[in-house]
């Protein structure tokens, strides 16, 4: 794979390009839907990827192929210097550096165990359980996937990882209305707690049974890390500098302003053990590092690839996607709380086990709704009371954060469909989060 | 030498024991150029090509893609696709059946009258400053300083072949445009907007666009619900939505949940269920004038195409006549669990992508009343022109449109922009409480996500300009 990515470079080179970086990816494994009934498909895949940035004289040029044949690619190759020369130069055009970095080898990014799985004796596994769970059926996706990065750039730097990645996203359903949700992700099989999170599915879909609507309104509120992780991959998103360049980020203006209760500390940790989106390098290069997004409640920085970071002065944090920076994996700091002790501190609120389809009124004020989704509860006198339907949080981004007032001391991996950043999150309670419902329920 | 591959895969999956086989052979070409505040983006060009095998062995599915359309990683393909259906059949209680067993035959190919690949990127560039410009040119009391906008090109040439004889190859170029703009007053804050066109088209479609007045009209509403919108009062009252609102609530409470794969709970993982149910055909769930059609083959649309992915002939469906289900969306496997068989709506976004039971181009009927007429009679209302946020449950009955151009109406007439008001509603409530089709009938690109690995596909959704008699609509923070 090198070999190609040192190809498609030299092949840049005598197209005059000046900086080229070269990915090529191979990603082998397997999706399968499956449910109670069965397995609903199993999907084999093998592809492999070429990326490709290449600048000179101020502009660039960003070309990607999912194409085998790499003749074909290198021919392709050959429109890229016509389509330079009459686009514009950009504003910042931020060069590929020159020094030659030694990236680290990342703990616990590739367990060979993954591929050689049969994960159809996972998913049997999985339906016996729930099958002693009394849930009335479950539904669930299963993903293993192999892949393998290798990097080359016109000025001598080379790189090449392999990751493995395995995924469970399960729900459970019981009565007509209740549902509740497992996920289990992972690079390594020892991690993958499948069997946690389909108890975790079915147990949340019985105690979710029979549930009725509540009165919207300004609510206690606590998060489950599965809600935790869709909204900080939001926040990771306007953590983007790219973002807050364009003014469509409600965390412009905000560089060293508090933002929220002193013991939020969120990361972007692009080379955390075992992170499902660690990688030694970004797609620029750049040794992935960690970087502290909110420290102590203060916005400390932002993410940056070398474009924004020339933009904005300072040095990249290796968030480098293609052009846009982007959150690698979040890591949200412990807290000092446990689920059950912040659960004990909720005189009258709501519990939101899970949430989906965060949708944006605007983006420079983060005003936003995210329906709920799963087991929901009423919490009365620090207990769990009754479940709930026709949630909606309806808030702005920066009210939640400024209103986090509790963090638990256990969080989780998360990634799932609906939240596509890899985020360790905790438990939060949040006051005063806006909740709306229809106003004619169903 | 496309078919030869295809057919090597069919003919190995049936040696290997599958009792049905097909294969796509699909390439994605695009092309995308971006203008942000002014300064022009890098462009973005993509080539995605190779082939999936789809089987059935042992009464259930198995999937295998590769893009390396070489023999012996093609039978590889056809082999696992076909393990790994008999590996899941040992797991499976339903044996998997399909309807539609008919051979067809067919090249379809969307010609443009202008090909966007003969239009040099030095023109779209220009375009896209002028656009720029126009923005910015046309604020008089506020500021425009995030504008983001995009032109795209994507060709997506398929060929299918499946074991029953089918040959199926087609070409559908598709333009699209992004906006995406936010206006600021010192003293009135911000407010954003976005919107997509698009087309099955080349550079026809962007010049039909009028891309320069259109965005001009946009930033001109913008900038004067900033500074002169005033909040909703939350009440009961009459609301009238524009054609871009009535487009997704089609396609949100109506189109997803008439999906039969929704319906029979093969989604229930990602992208939800339904309320509707599998003996709700027949089932009254609005007013008379509520009535919603998917049309695959409407010419020129975003979501066009004449045969779907599993070499099904596509047809216009009508999902709700008149306020009742008339029928679901349905593939060849849906189609055989409800005995109806396949209405054609199989989409795949990408060869290596099983195809989903999807929408194409979902909207409400014109019907006869001016808007003139529609506005005539609400004593006291809204008129929701566009929107900008949305969601709905993943049951689709608990919606939320946030409008964004938005007038009050008062004795039969439109007075001052409302800001933000807000629809929060199930849908059984809001297709009961619609009264009134207008004779405007106009659609609106967008792209619609549904799988897992979400397949992003293009979708018209569209409508007339709906009258909805005494909805509760908020706005006032209170809602």
């Amino acid at each position: 794979m090198l070999n190609l990515a040192e190809r498609i470079v030299k092949e840049g080179e005598r197209l005059g390009f000046e900086d080229t970086l070269v990915i090529v990816r191979r990603s082998r494994g397997t999706l399968s839907r499956f449910s109670d009934k069965g397995v609903a498909l199993n999907d084999s895949f093998d592809s492999s990827e070429v990326s490709l940035n290449a600048g000179k004289e101020g502009r660039k040029v960003v070309a990607h192929f999912t194409i085998h044949d790499s003749d074909e690619i290198c021919k392709e190759l050959k429109r890229l210097p016509n389509l330079l020369k009459v686009t514009d130069p950009l504003a910042i055009y931020a060069a590929l550096p020159t020094k030659i970095e030694k990236y680290r080898v990342i703990d616990g990014l590739f367990d060979k165990r993954v591929g050689e799985l049969n994960h159809f004796e996972i998913m049997r596994d999985i339906i016996n359980n729930a099958d002693g769970e009394k849930v009335d059926s479950i539904a669930g996706t299963l993903t293993l996937v192999e892949s393998e990065d290798a990097m080359c750039t016109s000025q001598g730097q080379e790189g090449c990882y392999k990751r493995s990645e395995i995924e469970l996203n399960l729900r459970a359903f019981a009565d007509k209305e209740a549902s509740g949700q497992g996920i289990a992700v992972s690079t390594a099989f020892d991690k993958f707690d499948y069997l946690g999170a389909t108890r975790k599915a079915c147990r949340e879909a019985k105690m979710a049974e029979k549930p009725v609507n509540v009165d919207p309104g300004k609510w206690e509120v606590l998060l489950a890390p599965p809600v935790v992780a869709n909204l900080f991959g939001e926040v990771g998103m306007f953590a983007s500098a790219y973002y807050v360049d364009a003014g469509i980020s409600f965390l412009a203006g905000k560089l060293g302003n508090k933002i929220s209760m002193e013991g939020l500390n969120l990361f972007d940790w692009g080379n955390v053990p075992y992170g499902l989106a660690s990688s030694p390098f970004d797609w620029e290069g750049t040794p992935t590092r960690q970087t502290r997004i909110i420290s102590k409640g203060v916005l400390s920085s932002y993410l940056h690839n070398l474009t924004t970071a020339k933009r904005f002065n300072t040095e990249s944090t290796g968030n480098a996607g293609w052009v846009v920076p982007e959150p690698t994996n979040l890591v949200i700091a412990p807290g000092t709380e446990t689920e059950k002790s912040l659960l004990k501190k909720v005189s009258k609120g709501i519990y939101i086990t899970n949430n989906w389809y965060t949708r944006y009124q605007n983006y420079r004020e983060g005003t936003f709704s995210s329906v709920g989704r799963d087991a929901a509860f009423l919490i009365e006198s620090g207990e769990i009371k009754k479940p709930l339907k026709g949630i909606r949080i309806s808030d702005s981004l920066p009210s939640l954060l400024s209103n986090i007032c509790s963090i638990s001391k256990e969080r989780y991996w998360v990634r799932w469909w609906d939240a596509e950043v890899p985020v360790l999150a905790p438990f939060m309670l949040v006051n005063e989060l806006g909740i709306t419902t229809p106003s004619c329920p169903a | 030498m496309y078919e030869e591959i295809a057919e090597l895969a069919i003919n190995k999956a049936v040696s290997f024991g599958a009792s049905w086989a097909e294969a796509r052979i699909q390439s994605d070409d695009s092309f995308s150029i971006s203008i942000k505040n002014g300064s022009i983006e890098q462009p973005e060009i993509e080539k995605i090509r190779g082939i999936s095998i789809r089987v059935i062995a042992g009464g259930a599915l198995g999937f295998a893609s590769t893009n390396a359309l070489e023999r012996n990683r093609v039978i590889e393909a056809a082999e696992m696709a076909v393990k790994g259906a008999r590996a899941a059949s040992l797991l499976t209680k339903e044996k998997i059946e399909f309807a539609n067993g008919k051979e067809e035959k067919a090249d379809f190919s969307v010609r443009e009258k202008r090909p966007f690949e003969n239009v040099s990127p030095k023109s779209i560039t220009s375009l896209l400053k002028e656009l720029d410009l126009r923005v910015v040119q046309s604020a008089k009391n506020a500021k425009f300083p995030s504008r983001m906008f995009t032109l795209s090109y994507q060709k997506t040439r398929k060929l299918y072949l499946n074991s029953e004889g089918s040959q199926i190859r087609c070409c559908v170029p598709r333009a699209s445009f992004h906006f995406l703009c936010g206006a600021y007053h010192p003293l009135k804050g911000t407010i954003e907007r976005s919107f997509q066109l698009g087309a099955s088209d080349g550079w026809k479609a962007v010049e039909r666009w009028k891309l320069l007045e259109k965005v001009e009209r946009e930033a001109k509403s913008l900038e004067k619900n900033l500074v002169k919108g005033k909040r909703n009062q939350t009440a009961s009252m009459d609301l009238v939505v524009g054609p871009e609102v009535a487009g997704i609530i089609a396609h949100e409470s109506i189109g997803h949940p008439a999906e039969a794969d929704r319906i029979l709970g093969r989604e229930m993982a990602q992208a939800g269920g339904s309320y509707m149910k599998p003996d709700w055909i027949g089932k009254r769930i609005g007013s008379e004038s509520s009535t919603v059609v998917d049309d695959p083959i409407l010419p020129g649309s975003y979501g066009f195409y004449l045969f779907d992915d599993e070499g099904v002939k596509a047809r216009k469906r009508v999902i709700v006549s008149e306020g009742r289900i008339n029928e679901f969306l349905q593939n060849r496997e849906t189609g055989k669990n409800f005995r109806t068989g396949s209405n054609g709506a199989a989409r795949a976004s990408l060869y290596s992508v099983e195809p989903l039971v999807r929408m194409a181009n979902t909207y409400f009927p014109a019907g006869n009343w001016s808007f003139e007429e529609l506005i005539e009679g609400v004593a006291h209302g809204i008129y929701m022109k566009n929107f900008m946020e949305w969601n709905i449950d993943d049951k689709r009955i608990n919606q939320r449109y946030v409008g964004l151009e938005a007038y009050q109406i008062e004795k039969g007439e439109i007075r001052d922009p409302i800001k933000l008001p807000v629809l929060e509603i199930s849908t059984f409530e809001l297709h009961k409480r619609l009264d009134a089709r207008g004779n405007d009938l106009e659609f609106h690109a967008a792209t619609c996500g549904k799988g897992d690995p979400l397949q992003a596909i293009p979708v018209f959704m569209g409508g007339p300009s709906l009258r909805f008699s005494g909805v509760r609509v908020g706005g006032d923070r209170k809602c």
